[in-house]
């Protein structure tokens, strides 16, 4: 069975496109070069990708806190502050070695991906 | 130079043997169904495992829908999952048997629709009120909103009214990049696509200015991340 046959903009294909191409992208195996340079890069990524995980788990923790009502406006503000320039900093640091926010990720096989 | 090693390929976790033959896989090789770990899997033996082309997703799609046909529920494994050999395999279910099973009821007897929503601008998400806050609190705020959103899609709460208990199960992805928004995965009762269907196109007047497409059935893929 198929639904009735859909019309679609050139523009939503083109944007449909682009979103598969991205996500097959992140899906890639990830492949090690030797090249100098890009062992740099690697390992800044995998770095990266460590402390943004480590960034999100707090800022996960905090929202719950912050719903909960077990952080006092002060500690929330002080949170928030930390957890807004930690980001900052790890897209700064991704920028400098032309890292997107979509690179700092790692495939961990059957567990799915890490971010 | 020295041939590759056959490894196991596998395509999919069924609830039972398939009614028909196992035919052939993507790589034309035959196709085995196992008993492993109080599983029963559809694999095929290959050296190298199929490159991800539009071709070769079709075939292994193909493959899927010939044997669900005869079956109550079948969760595809993501493409290109290779393992060494069976004990491999039976030792990476035997870890995930509880959630795989879990799984394989979620989408007995089901089938998947897939719906997308396009537009210029998202929904305006719900405002979470914040006291006195400074940079660091509005951060969090807004973090949360971002949290909420990603896994919400309020474009589409006129059509969810009538699609009503068709829907089992929804998986929801934002992209927000227009006119692509959104993608939307429901888990319906196999054959209830038509009506499906119907409540879709009867909704489109309620969900502008945003506009929904529909494909499907396929099969449960977006229900199957156990079995990735």
């Amino acid at each position: 069975m198929s639904a009735r046959r859909p019309v679609f903009e050139v523009r939503e294909l083109e944007s449909l496109r682009a979103e598969l191409e991205r996500q097959a992208a992140l899906a890639a195996a990830p492949r090690w070069n030797a090249d100098p340079e890009d062992v740099q890069r690697s390992v800044a990524r995998l770095v990266l990708t460590l402390v943004e995980f480590i960034r999100q788990l707090l800022e996960r923790q905090a929202i719950r806190r912050m719903e909960g009502g077990t952080l006092s406006p002060e500690e929330t503000e002080a949170v928030g502050v930390a957890l807004m320039r930690l980001e900052e900093t790890v897209r700064d640091i991704a920028s400098r070695f032309g890292l997107e926010p979509d690179d700092l990720n790692v495939d961990l096989g059957p567990l799915g991906r890490l971010l | 130079m020295t041939p590759l090693t056959p490894r196991v390929y596998l395509y999919a976790l069924l609830s039972g043997p398939p009614a028909c033959e196992a035919g052939i896989g993507v790589c034309a090789e035959p196709l085995r169904v196992v008993a492993v770990a109080g599983l029963v899997a559809l694999v095929g033996d290959v050296a190298e495992p199929p490159a991800p082309t539009a071709i070769t997703l079709r075939a292994q799609d193909t493959v899927l829908r010939r044997l669900s046909a005869g079956i109550d529920a079948i969760l595809p494994a993501r493409f290109g999952t290779l393992v060494e050999n069976d004990t491999a395999l039976a030792e990476a279910l035997d870890r995930r048997r509880p959630e795989l099973a879990r799984a394989l009821e979620r989408v007995a007897g089901c089938e998947q629709m897939t719906l997308r929503v396009w537009g210029e601008c998202a929904a305006a998400a719900p405002h979470f009120e914040v006291a006195g806050g400074g940079p660091g609190t509005r951060y969090l705020a807004g973090r949360r909103r971002l949290h909420e959103r990603a896994s919400r899609v309020p474009e589409l709460e006129p059509l969810r009214q009538r699609l009503g208990d068709l829907v089992r199960e929804e998986r929801a992805e934002r992209h927000d990049r227009p006119p692509l928004l959104a993608t939307v995965q429901h888990l319906v009762e196999r054959g209830a696509g038509g009506r499906y269907v119907d409540a879709v196109h009867a909704a489109r007047e309620a969900v502008a200015p945003w506009r929904v497409s529909v494909s499907g059935p396929w099969l449960p893929y977006a229900f199957g991340e156990e079995a990735a």
